[in-house]
């Protein structure tokens, strides 16, 4: 197999992006110049930029990022198992740059609805037009007893924001001894990349099984009572690495004591409602909420932990002209549980809505029909991975979740009347898959 | 037409006799007659069933693309269309098997479709088949090997594009220029192909009324409903006729041409031999075979697509139909038409039985006549040439040359016998050229005539000097023997009534011949003469009443019934046949090539015989004259050197002319199948 | 209500929605572009581009998948939640933009035994270099090889539905080894 090397990939990305030169609207670019600031350099904030510029390459576009190289949280399971290098999954900011995009790496403080300003710690003011907010999530250490900032970065890597901390604990779990315990701790939902957990237990597994672990076990100890893909997971873990008693892998749901509420990191035991759990490796994943500077702007207007905004146009319901889009954000069909998953393609989708939205209006053209939609993999071995996909359309100035565009990787293979189990062959595809849509992914947010 | 069966056994004694005379008559003109080669005329007539593309026996060009790569897509039963670009469906499909028993079966597909030089291949595919060139090339290449046999089937394949490039499918279509009426892949299923003998060939031959009403739809609706059509379709008799058959494959012109016309008539005999042979006979088969497409052809009485059994209500050839298809051309006919049997065989007693026994009765007439008169001459022959080696018989004297002539026939004979001569020989001339159609002699004769309607009328005009003269020698003998009624002599050595005298001289001469008796001594009239005289009586009476007949066909028909013209077209050729070989063979010997005579006798035109030679040859009459001393009164001067010269001239022009139309009519009798 | 009426809704419901379809053609062709890139010039090894392929072969497949017509991973969820006029207008959006080869780089024995294994199996079809313009078959030249690699997986393995018979069988006909060779050549073409 050919691997994709640096030059070769540079040239797809430069002519993805002669490709892309064709499809802005000519119209666009004669007209006068507005401000868009974007807060936020993920997925969601990235694609902002970048679709900003793609579509109207008149309007002046601000990208506020902390960082200077972003890593992508999906398939960063892998660089814990060592599938993955870590480096593969980062991308930096030169190509939104080339764009046009003006990158400013700087801690975003305050933000003035009124006077339509942004200012940074390093006391940079930006003014705006428009204003997207993609700050990402901010984890809930206070939630758990015992825990804090400091621990998560030092003995208790929750690794939910991949980097630093995924490193730390794909070392913790090189030193795990074999017969070790891994104990993954799932805050309530909903939580960014709803299969993460589950696809780390698998992924742990599969670098125990193979490193000399083989009686090394898995703990997730779950705040909710089901999860996403849950027949996939159980399958493939049944399947590849045991599953439940007497398996490397076991799941307690919250019902059943899943819910941690306290942790010792000395002792290294996690305390639940019902147990007391010991592990070599504790990983707690806090729970989640919008991002700090979001729900200082008083955007989280669900239960001020999540921000709502419009479904044609993902603007906040809470002001003006400010946009909220990926993890912090609310939408999809709430009421039937079928609510935007908070994943890197579902931001990805966002930010395209947000921009045709914004190019529009700011053009003074009639809003486009927004369409949001998801694709998501897991890899749970070398070989078996799995997807679930979501569409979502605006009807009435609602989100509609359409069922018939959704849904996991297959079960049963075959017909209805003969059902089949999903060919190896199938699942390892998947694996595949799931690298060529990271790649594509990353370009379409960061090229 | 003549005697057929004994027509070889005829021609060979004509043949002998002609040679024996120019033995003795080293001068004789013409060669002798060609009995044995019998050279083929025309073009060959294809066989439809093995006509086609030949076998592919050289090697195939390097196949740059193996055929299993093409029949991937071409040979998928599953799949057998694909949709054109501009939304047609289209059929790929070809069968491997099929293919694999074709003459092509082991040509690469590109070799045919040259243009594809790479896969995938342009499409849709421009058809740029060179089904000519390839088989062209593909001949050439074995054109110098020394065995013939592997270039056979290319030779017809070749000579059949030949005759296809000239052909009316050839030609632009007028609808549209860019393309030919018709190219070889309409006709031919390339892939399916068969070997002569094979099964394909009997497929493809079927499958032909089908293939040619894919443009000729209103010809395969007709055809389709004929006996033909039945037989085909219905019964899948490859036996009975398809397009090909009568239309030829690959010379095919429009049916509205003479020669197309000629062909389609040929062709039906091709499958109805007996029904060809007897209409070959008819008057309307000798024109058409003539190469003249304006007598009744097959389909001009049976109907072409149409065709149906005589015995169907709708046959145009049923009685009760028949007469109005007559009428398409003779527009007068008459329901006595019907009695006329148009492929009447004078050899089917059963069928026949008039024509069988007019024939029977002419040929007897015909070899009693001719083995009489040429044992006649052969023995005659050998005695005067013995008798003349012994020094004997009659000699000019040179010490005394002839001055004293008798005059034997006044100018009203000389006259008479000068016209008819000239008649009896154009009668011959255009006669035996319509009887002896299939020659190529025949075919330049009319031709130079301009025409058959214009060879008829000179035939008739001629028949009608050669009546008129006779009747006028009727008047002119009736008028003699009227003014001489007192004393004129009915019988005896002085009339040109037979007598028993004449027996004794037969009887006496053939003694002679066999050497037992001296030669007999003759009176004014000769036995032979007197049959030169009366033989025309019955040549008159016979040809005179059949060629009225024929003459008028309409006029007969009102008052006789139709086969009359079978036995009239039967017996004026076989009289005539008898009177053109007994003259310019027997008559000829009798008057100019003896011996004694050679090499003529110009006394019918000069009038005037040398007295020496009188009196040798009717000694009787001399002494009879010089008893009553009448002889001067017979006596004349020598004819003047001009007349001589001129009389000499005459007689040369008609003895030639007679040798050569002899030799046309034996040349005719021979190559007649 | 009267006949003319419904007629009339129901011609303005169809106007509407032709008109919708054809309006956001491009949000909703930007929704492909998280797999399959900008223009449908993908970057990812598993992920086919799919900018400047045939309409027709993109058409049909959409809705083979749609209609369970054909196996996929992922495509045959995905396209489910489209109309038949979406499927049809993503296709002719695809359709028309420029085919960008990713020509990726192989070892010379691997392009050696590709080209073998090739003008076997592929060639008549997808043409010497996957690009001949004469094919009905999609290009492949500069598709990605894992891709392709993939894709003759699911030709080769009878439990996948493959409804182009002929593919299936040249998929089938080659030996393991040529499926990566043949992948790895077509992926290598520039041109």
């Amino acid at each position: 197999m050919q691997t994709l090397d640096r030059r070769n990939f540079l040239k797809a990305v430069s002519g993805a992006a002669a490709a892309s030169v064709l499809t802005v609207p000519q119209s666009f670019a004669a007209t006068a110049k507005a401000r868009v600031v974007v807060v936020g350099g993920g997925f969601g904030g990235a694609s902002a930029a970048r679709y900003l510029r793609l579509l109207d390459p008149g309007i002046d576009v601000t990208l506020i990022e902390r960082g200077t190289r972003y890593t992508s949280c999906p398939l960063s399971n892998e660089v814990i198992s060592g599938e993955r290098d870590i480096r593969t999954l980062q991308a930096g900011y030169n190509g939104l740059a080339r764009r046009g995009v003006k990158v400013v790496h700087a801690e975003v403080t305050q933000v003035d609805p009124v006077n339509k300003t942004v200012a940074t710690a390093d006391g940079q003011s930006f003014p705006y037009d428009a204003l997207v907010m993609a700050p990402g999530v901010d984890l809930d250490y206070s939630a758990i007893g015992g825990l804090t900032e400091e621990l998560a970065e030092t003995r208790l890597p929750h690794a939910w924001k991949a980097g630093p901390q995924t490193l730390l604990l794909k070392k913790q779990l090189e030193a795990m001894p074999d017969g070790g315990r891994f104990i993954i701790s799932v805050p309530k939902a909903p939580f960014r990349c709803p299969p993460g957990p589950y696809e780390r237990a698998a992924q742990v597994a599969m670098y125990c099984r193979h490193h000399g672990k083989k009686k090394a076990k898995i703990l997730i100890l779950d705040s909710n009572d089901s999860f996403s893909k849950r027949p996939l997971f159980e399958e493939a873990w049944k399947a590849l690495y045991g599953y439940g008693q007497g398996g490397m892998i076991e799941w307690v749901s919250g019902a059943t004591g899943g819910i941690v509420e306290q942790v010792d990191a000395t002792a290294m035991t996690c305390q639940t409602t019902f147990d007391d759990h010991k592990g070599d490796i504790i990983n707690i994943i806090p729970p989640h909420r919008a991002g700090k500077i979001a729900r200082d702007l008083g955007l989280a207007t669900l239960k001020g932990t999540w921000c709502e905004v419009r479904p044609e146009s993902m603007e906040s319901t809470a002001h003006k002209d400010i946009y909220v889009i990926g993890d912090s954000c609310v939408g999809g069909e709430l009421a039937t549980g079928n609510g935007f998953p908070k994943s890197a393609h579902m931001a990805n989708s966002q930010a395209k809505v947000v921009a045709a939205a914004l190019v529009a209006r700011l053009n003074g053209l009639p809003p486009p029909v927004p369409i949001y939609t998801n694709t998501c993999y897991s890899v749970v071995g070398h070989d078996w991975g799995f997807s679930v996909v979501h569409l979502f359309r605006v009807e009435n100035n609602k989100w509609v979740y359409v069922a018939k565009g959704s849904g996991i990787s297959p079960v049963t293979f075959g017909t209805k009347e003969k059902p089949l189990p999903v060919p190896r062959s199938y699942r390892k595809m998947e694996v595949a898959y799931a690298d060529g849509w990271l790649r594509n992914l990353l370009a379409d947010s960061f090229a | 037409m003549a005697a057929r069966n004994a027509r070889g056994l005829f021609a060979g004694l004509a043949a002998a006799a002609l040679i024996m005379i120019a033995g003795a008559a080293a001068a004789a003109a013409a060669g002798a007659a060609p009995t044995t080669t019998v050279p083929t005329t025309g073009t060959p007539v294809s066989d439809p069933r093995t006509t086609g593309a030949g076998e592919a026996t050289a090697s195939p060009p390097p196949p740059s693309i193996a055929n299993h790569r093409c029949l991937r897509c071409h040979a998928d039963p599953l799949e057998k269309e694909v949709i054109q670009p501009d939304g047609r469906r289209k059929n790929i499909y070809m069968d491997p098997e099929v293919f694999k028993h074709s003459v092509h079966g082991k040509v690469a597909c590109n070799g045919c479709h040259s243009d594809v030089t790479k896969l995938p291949h342009k499409k849709p595919l421009a058809r740029s088949i060179g089904c000519i060139e390839c088989h062209q090339q593909q001949r050439d290449k074995l054109k110098d090997d020394p065995d013939p046999k592997k270039r056979e089937r290319l030779d017809i394949v070749v000579q059949q594009t030949d005759n296809y490039l000239h052909s009316a499918h050839a030609r632009p279509n007028p609808k549209d220029q860019s393309r030919v009426n018709a190219a070889c892949h309409d006709c031919h299923d390339a892939h399916n192909i068969g070997k002569p003998g094979e099964l394909a060939r009997a497929e493809h031959r079927l499958k032909n009324p089908e293939v040619c009403g894919r443009c000729h739809d209103k010809q395969k609706t007709d055809y389709l409903g004929s006996v033909h059509g039945k037989a085909v379709v219905e019964k899948k008799d490859e036996k009975s006729a398809v397009c090909s058959d009568c239309h030829t494959t690959h010379n095919i012109v429009s049916p509205k041409t003479d020669p197309m016309q000629m062909a389609i008539t040929r062709n039906c005999g091709d499958c109805h031999k007996n029904a060809r042979k007897t209409y070959m006979a008819s008057y309307h088969g000798q024109v058409n075979q003539l190469g003249y497409a304006n007598t009744a052809k097959c389909f001009d009485c049976h109907s072409g697509h149409k065709m149906q059994k005589v015995d169907d209500p709708t046959s145009t050839v049923h009685t009760n139909n028949r007469v109005e298809s007559c009428k398409n051309c003779h527009k007068n006919a008459t329901a006595s038409f019907l009695a006329f049997q148009p492929h009447g065989d004078p050899d089917n007693r059963e069928k026949y039985p008039g024509l069988y026994w007019a024939k029977r009765f002419m040929q007897v007439l015909i070899f009693g006549v001719m083995i009489f008169f040429w044992v006649h001459v052969l023995l005659w022959l050998y005695r005067e040439a013995m008798d003349r080696i012994r020094g004997k018989g009659f000699r000019e004297n040179l010490d005394q040359p002839d001055i004293v002539y008798f005059r034997r026939f006044s100018p009203v004979w000389r006259w008479i016998h000068a016209l008819f001569a000239i008649s009896t020989m154009v009668l011959i001339l255009t006669g035996t050229s319509l009887l002896f159609s299939h020659t190529d002699w025949a075919k330049a004769v009319v031709v130079f005539l301009g025409g058959p309607k214009m060879e008829g009328i000179v035939h008739r005009t001629a028949a009608v000097i050669w009546l008129s003269i006779f009747l006028f020698h009727l008047g002119v003998v009736t008028r003699n023997i009227w003014r001489a009624r007192k004393t004129f002599a009915w019988f005896g050595g002085t009339s040109l009534v037979p007598g028993l005298n004449d027996l004794k001289d037969l009887k006496n001469m053939f003694k002679w011949f066999l050497g037992r008796a001296e030669r007999p001594e003759f009176c004014h009239w000769t036995y032979w003469q007197k049959f030169d005289y009366w033989a025309p009586f019955w040549g008159a009476t016979i040809i005179g009443t059949s060629g009225a007949i024929l003459f008028m066909p309409e006029k007969t028909a009102a008052i006789l019934p139709g086969w009359v013209f079978n036995i009239a077209t039967l017996v004026h050729a076989e009289e005539a046949l008898l009177a053109a070989v007994f003259l310019n063979t027997v008559h000829f010997f009798n008057v100019h090539f003896r011996p004694e005579r050679f090499p003529m006798s110009t006394t019918i035109f000069t009038g005037a015989i040398p007295i020496e030679e009188f009196k040798h040859d009717h000694r009787l009459e001399y002494e009879r004259l010089v008893a009553l001393g009448e002889l001067e009164k017979h006596l004349v001067r020598r004819p003047s050197r001009r007349v001589d010269l001129a009389s000499s001239f005459l007689a040369s022009v008609l003895i030639i002319a007679g040798l050569t139309l002899l030799t046309l009519v034996l040349y005719g009798l021979a190559t007649a199948n | 209500m009267t006949k003319t009426k419904t007629l009339l809704a129901l011609a303005l419901i169809g106007v509407c929605a032709t008109a919708s379809a054809r309006g956001d053609i491009e949000m909703l062709a930007r929704t492909c572009n998280g797999c399959h890139g900008v223009g449908g010039v993908s970057v990812g090894l598993s992920m086919p581009s799919i900018g400047g392929l045939p309409k027709e072969y993109l058409r049909n497949i959409m809705k083979q998948w749609k209609y369970d017509e054909r196996s996929a991973i992922t495509m045959n969820r995905i396209v489910k939640g489209l109309s038949d006029d979406e499927i049809d207008a993503l296709a002719a959006h695809f359709a028309k933009q420029r085919w960008v080869p990713a020509p990726q780089q192989a070892s010379a024995a691997l392009l050696a035994k590709g080209k073998s294994a090739i003008s076997e199996n592929c060639e008549d079809c997808h043409g010497f270099t996957g690009s001949d313009p004469d094919v009905d078959a999609p290009r492949i030249n500069g598709q990605w090889a894992k891709y392709m690699e993939l894709e003759l997986a699911k030709y080769r393995d009878p439990r996948f539905k493959m409804p182009h018979r002929k593919m299936k069988k040249a998929a089938q006909d080659m030996k393991p080894a040529e499926v990566p060779a043949a992948a790895g050549y077509f992926g290598a073409q520039d041109k």
